[in-house]
């Protein structure tokens, strides 16, 4: 590398002085001038001597001297930054970290404060070399370095599922021990020693992008920090890992390297330059550029999702697989492990935990972005204010719950503690009510997605007091968060509250203008309250309605298209008007597709809008195959008792159902009745529902008691329609029971049912409906079963050429054929 | 405190031996509380603005209140701020050329440190003939480059406009390559 002469005037550019190596130094011979001399006591521990000294401070080795047991200690001793945080909240967070333990993660012991004011921490003495050093006095071959370095992205990520970021990875940090294990030192310090926890603590030359601009720095600064040692440790020489590159991340100079080092630039940080790597096939050379590329990123938002991901791709190049540098969808990444929810065990606890911080930070950049009125300075300082109380109030309230080496050892649901943490929000939030709804709208919403209704709604409507409190009630924000919350009283079936609060909202909205994108949704919501209490009729023509302005407005995204045409399709099908039905599920299906791609869950679950419309088609073989499909992939992505699987089992079984392949319609009705049970309760219209269609295909398929035991469960579980929908599903229920009656030889009974069943079929199915003129065709054998007359044979052949006329009634016609031969015994 | 204040005022008053000497008691209260401030963990970044307000703060809490300018401090503050770097780089070449006990080093960074010790001692007689021109221009390198100030802040501390602020600063740059291409 060939570099004209520093120039003087070099110094002249913005914080190329004070932020560059010099003044580092200065400040490392500041700290120097005061030593600890031997014997020095220090907590329990006693200085013997020196280990070393440089732009951190001294470090010491010590000795245990309390008597207690015999231990030898590495003591780093570093100034304190301007700021002060109480000393209780240091010694917290130093528990946290002395309770990380890993084997590639120096463990932090002790730490405390010197007499003049001085922050001491104790840790494990590592005797080792560091990891660029070892790695080029042994000669280590790349797959060697490769599997160190996975050693310490391991760590990291395992930090990170802690909420702990080290913000200082570097060769200096790094040691590999005698047996060949990477060490981690100086986990958390740089975060216990910094002020504002935020952006001064770290080794300028290894600093990421956002911690030289000073921004919000997460495990994506770790990830950042991991890939400049990756490529440090490719490097035939690590000595070139200095000079030139370092000087351009620092003033800030990202233009690529010139020349023809074929690598050049990847818009981030760090210059690559692959051709100065240990020798590795040019294919593979350039895989593992891109995994650096991805890792050092200019933007966070562009590198992997985790450390953990970075992990994955180094062993998935080490195992000579396709490497995932290229692909994108972190966000993908993030959505499909929020829905992942139920039975949490300790691990998804803390990844959620961690998404929720992710989210928190993210929705509160976002907001604030759009507060133009404010300056730069400010947002920064409000921005770090609020990283850090979100920080605080999860690791404080949420994460020392979850803490295995804590009290409450175990598997902890996450709902659970995010609702014991909810009281804490308004306690460190007090004087930011702004950051504080911010909070309880991320927390309310993950409790919704939980399925945890109640605390739900308490969250939201915190999150509009406090929101309200900060803005204004009119401020768009505040309605936003408005519509959140009405949209708990539809997951909790309040369906006259729920469109009490939609109109009220939409009145409040009106102001916005009739194409806003907050009013476009108030009215998506309105129109969807009109399909779930079954009028449908003001369904379609309120998304129809919506779909028209929403054409108007180009800032409403595919996927808020895609969910109005959804809503649209399946209004259109309750209406009977099929083809438009299919029309609108395949535009949402094209939607979804280009918003989100073809594997996402929002867009498999479009296949439910066109299934629907297809077995209004009578398209019932495509509905089967399609829903048999989404059931594999759902059941595959979230297990059994997800919303999406559920609905697919049933689905699936109530159609196969409908082909009259009842035997195969068992298993997954039985599924879907068993997930329904865990997650909605016995109890309940939906439960009922699938175990009324279970009931039904057990009967068909040749099993009466089955069925008998099934409709007896239904029942037990003290059942009681609560809403139309319930009504509805009951009808199916009693033309099940009439069936089974007759099964059983009791007409009397089963006459009573059926006639229940062809009430409630009249009454709550769209005319001219399958299930009325299976109410009829049931209620026509009941009768002839009872008593056989002429006029009764005359109905029941009525019914049987109406049944004709329909596919797949093959079962119907059968028994009403046996019965008008045979007598109606032979039912 | 007492001389402090007095100083200053004789400094204000136009008094170039005074000036000198207050720069030397910032110069030495600023090591005190860069010894507390810095050389955090990693060596973080020298944070050179909150250093000379802290010390501003500690002065005017030590009574120089009604006589100590914030303006002025923060421009003889700058001028501590160089003359506390500038000994350093100094420390440095000379640990480099033997005359330095047994440092431990760490190697890349000290490599990076003596390259900019070299610059800044280059920078520093640049500086200096540059003073000799035009003693506005090369305190107003001083704000921005030493003490960190921003373009607001370092017209305040020269009670200037801040066009003209600008205006100087860019003559100086100027100047400066000028005076290193001779």
């Amino acid at each position: 590398m060939t570099n004209a002469p520093p120039s003087p005037l070099d110094l002249l550019e913005p914080g190329a002085l004070l932020a560059g190596p010099l003044a580092r130094s200065l400040a490392a011979a500041l700290d120097r001038g005061e030593r600890l001399p031997p014997g020095t006591r220090l907590g329990p521990f006693r200085i013997e001597g020196e280990l070393g000294a440089g732009g951190m401070g001294v470090v010491y080795r010590a000795e245990r001297a309390d008597g207690e047991f015999a231990q030898s200690v590495a003591l780093k001793c570093v100034a304190r930054h301007g700021g002060d945080r109480g000393d209780a909240m240091f010694v917290r967070e130093r528990q946290i970290l002395a309770g990380l333990r890993h084997p590639n993660i120096a463990r932090l012991l002790d730490g405390g404060r010197t007499a003049d004011g001085r922050l001491w921490f104790a840790m494990e003495h590592v005797d080792g070399a560091r990891i660029d050093l070892h790695a080029r006095t042994q000669a280590l071959g790349i797959d060697e370095r490769l599997r160190l370095l996975t050693e310490v992205a391991d760590a990291v990520g395992f930090a990170h599922g802690r909420l702990l970021v080290h913000r200082d990875i570097e060769p200096a940090n790094v040691l590999v021990d005698g047996d060949g294990r990477a060490k981690l030192l100086d986990f958390g310090i740089a975060t216990l020693a910094g002020d504002d926890g935020a952006a001064r603590a770290y080794s300028p030359a290894w600093a990421s992008p956002e911690q030289i601009a000073g921004e919000d720095v997460g495990p994506a600064s770790d990830q950042f920090q991991l890939g400049r040692l990756l490529d440090a440790l490719l490097r035939a020489d690590s000595k070139s890992t200095t000079g030139s590159t370092e000087t351009r991340v620092l003033s800030g100079d990202t233009r690529p390297v010139d020349g023809d080092g074929g690598g050049g630039s990847n818009a981030n940080g760090i210059a690559l330059d692959p051709q100065c790597w240990l020798p590795v096939p040019v294919a593979r050379r350039a895989e593992l550029a891109d995994i650096v590329r991805r890792s050092t990123a200019r933007r966070p938002a562009d590198r992997y999702g985790s450390v953990t991901e970075f992990a994955d791709d180094l062993r998935r190049w080490l195992a000579r697989q396709p490497v995932q540098a290229h692909a994108g969808g972190i966000a993908y990444t993030l959505r499909c492990a929020v829905r992942r929810h139920p039975l949490v065990t300790l691990g998804t606890v803390l990844a959620g935990l961690g998404l929720v911080a992710v989210i928190a930070t993210f929705s509160i950049r976002l907001a604030t972005e759009r507060d133009h009125a404010r300056a730069a300075a400010t947002r920064a300082e409000r921005e770090t204010a609020t990283a850090q109380a979100i920080n605080q109030f999860l690791r404080e309230d949420l994460i020392r719950a979850a803490d295995p080496y804590g009290e409450n050892a175990g598997d902890i649901p996450i709902g659970t503690l995010i609702e014991k943490a909810i009281p804490r929000v308004k306690e460190r939030l007090a004087r930011q009510p702004e950051v504080a709804g911010e909070v309880y709208l991320t927390l309310g919403r993950t409790l919704l997605n939980l399925g945890r209704t109640e605390p739900a709604a308490a969250a939201l409507d915190l999150a509009v007091e406090q929101l309200g409190q900060a803005l204004g009630p009119r401020d768009v924000r505040v309605l936003g968060a408005r519509l959140q919350r009405a949209e708990v009283d539809e997951y909790a079936a309040r369906y006259e509250v729920l469109l009490a609060a939609l109109e009220q909202l939409r009145a409040d909205a009106a102001v916005l203008g009739e194409s806003h994108v907050l009013v476009l949704q108030i009215d998506r919501a309105r129109a969807w309250q009109a399909y779930i209490v079954g009028d449908f009729e003001r369904a379609a023509t309120g998304f129809a309605d919506v779909r028209e302005r929403a054409a108007g407005n180009p800032a409403l995204g595919d996927n808020d298209r895609a969910i109005i045409e959804g809503g649209l399709s399946l209004a259109l099908s309750r209406l009977s008007r099929f083809p438009e039905a299919l029309a609108a599920a395949d535009t949402a299906l094209r939607l979804r597709t280009a918003a989100l791609g073809p594997e996402h869950p929002e867009t498999l679950a479009v296949g439910f809008q066109r299934t629907t419309a297809l077995v209004g088609l009578e398209r019932v073989d495509e509905a089967v195959a399609t829903l048999d499909d989404l059931h594999r992939r759902f059941k595959a992505r979230f297990g059994d008792n997800h919303a999406q699987t559920i609905i697919a089992a049933h689905e699936l079984g109530v159609n196969l159902g409908r082909l009259e392949r009842y035997a195969e319609a068992v298993a997954p009705l039985r599924e879907a009745v068993q997930a329904k049970s865990a997650v909605f309760g016995a109890a309940t219209g939906t439960t009922m529902n699938s175990m009324a269609q279970l009931a039904l295909v057990e009967l068909r398929s040749g099993d009466p008691d089955a069925a008998a035991r099934t409709v007896a469960a239904i029942w037990a579980g003290g059942y009681s329609a609560r809403n139309d929908y319930d009504r509805r599903s009951e009808a199916n229920l009693r033309r099940m029971m009439g069936e089974l009656a007759l099964a059983q030889g009791d007409p009397a009974r089963a006459l009573a049912d059926c006639r229940l069943a062809r009430e409630g079929a009249a009454r709550y199915m769209p005319p001219g409906h399958f299930a009325i003129l299976q109410a009829d065709a049931c209620l026509a054998l009941a009768e002839f079963s009872r008593a056989p007359t002429p006029p009764s044979r005359a109905t029941l052949i009525d019914v049987r050429t109406a049944l004709a006329t329909r596919p797949h009634t093959v079962n119907w016609l059968e028994r009403i054929d046996r019965a008008l031969t045979r007598g109606p015994t032979a039912l | 405190m007492g001389d402090v204040t007095q100083l200053l005022e004789r400094a204000r008053g136009g008094d170039a031996a005074a000036w000198d000497q207050v720069v030397a008691l910032i110069y030495d209260d600023l090591r005190r509380i860069a010894r507390g401030v810095l050389g955090g963990p990693g060596g973080a970044t020298f944070d050179a603005t909150g250093l000379v307000h802290e010390c501003y703060l500690r002065l005017s809490r030590a009574g120089a209140d009604g006589v100590l300018n914030r303006q002025h401090f923060l421009a003889l503050a700058a001028r501590a701020m160089r003359q506390l770097m500038l000994n350093h780089a100094r420390d440095r070449i000379a640990a480099k050329r033997g005359g330095g006990a047994a440092q431990v080093t760490l190697g890349e960074a000290d490599a990076a440190a003596d390259a900019q010790a070299e610059q800044l001692i280059a920078l520093d007689q640049l500086l200096e003939r540059l003073a000799s021109e035009d003693a506005r221009l090369a305190k107003v390198v001083e704000c921005r480059v030493f003490a960190g100030l921003n373009e607001q802040e370092a017209a305040e501390a020269m009670d200037l406009p801040l066009r003209t602020l600008q205006r100087l600063y860019a003559d100086a740059r100027a100047r400066l390559a000028e005076l290193l291409a001779e």
